[in-house]
């Protein structure tokens, strides 16, 4: 059942939990046969970088920097809000694998007229 | 053709659930298409979460035991 499906992001390692679980369902979305985007915003732009989620692991779930390397290797692509990434002074050449560093209208453009969504 | 659920392959997931159940499920039975994969899932959700995963991606769940928590799902073919 192809169709587009995207996550939502705001955090990083000021929510793991929330963090956690976002790639979780991500992983789910792109398993099922979904193109899936993961949508950095705000503090979740962190994630973007190499090495950054290297120590974040909830009780429960896999580690994070395993979620996101399965996710990527899925083909599931990680959408980094531009703005956000730029505040926090990001580093573009140290992104993980599956990102890329877009403005609003890449989103917008990908999400079309009727894309599910989910945020966290 | 006839399947034998006896001999063949075996996955067992453990407490595996959600996204991490089935994107390893999926890099298995990608490896496998039109065989049937034994999955033991001894997640409370799975008989839940399985067999709308099979609907979403047209992989068939021939069989499922409650009592063993085990899934009978047949790989596709068309794998892209």
């Amino acid at each position: 059942m192809p169709g587009k499906f995207v996550v939502s992001l705001t955090c990083a390692k000021d929510n793991t939990d929330n963090a956690t679980v976002a790639f979780v369902v991500a992983n789910a979305a792109v398993a099922s046969d979904k193109e899936a985007v993961v949508f950095l915003s705000t503090e979740g732009t962190r994630l973007s970088q190499k090495g950054y989620a290297d120590d974040v692991h909830e009780e429960g779930f896999a580690p994070l920097k395993d979620l996101m390397k399965n996710f990527a290797e899925a083909g599931g692509k990680i959408y980094v809000c531009s703005p956000c990434f730029k505040k926090r002074g990001l580093d573009e050449n140290n992104l993980v694998a599956g990102a890329v560093v877009v403005g609003g209208a890449k989103l917008v453009e990908f999400m079309g007229e009727a894309c599910p969504s989910v945020s966290y | 053709m006839s399947t034998s659920f006896e001999t063949c392959e075996e996955w067992n997931a453990g407490d595996l659930a959600c996204g991490e159940l089935v994107i390893e499920l999926r890099k298995k039975l990608r490896q496998m298409p039109g065989r049937v994969l034994k999955v033991i899932a001894l997640d409370s959700s799975a008989p839940i979460d399985l067999p709308a995963w099979c609907r979403l991606t047209n992989n068939e769940l021939v069989r499922y035991d409650a009592g063993t928590k085990s899934f009978w799902i047949k790989s596709r073919i068309n794998w892209s």
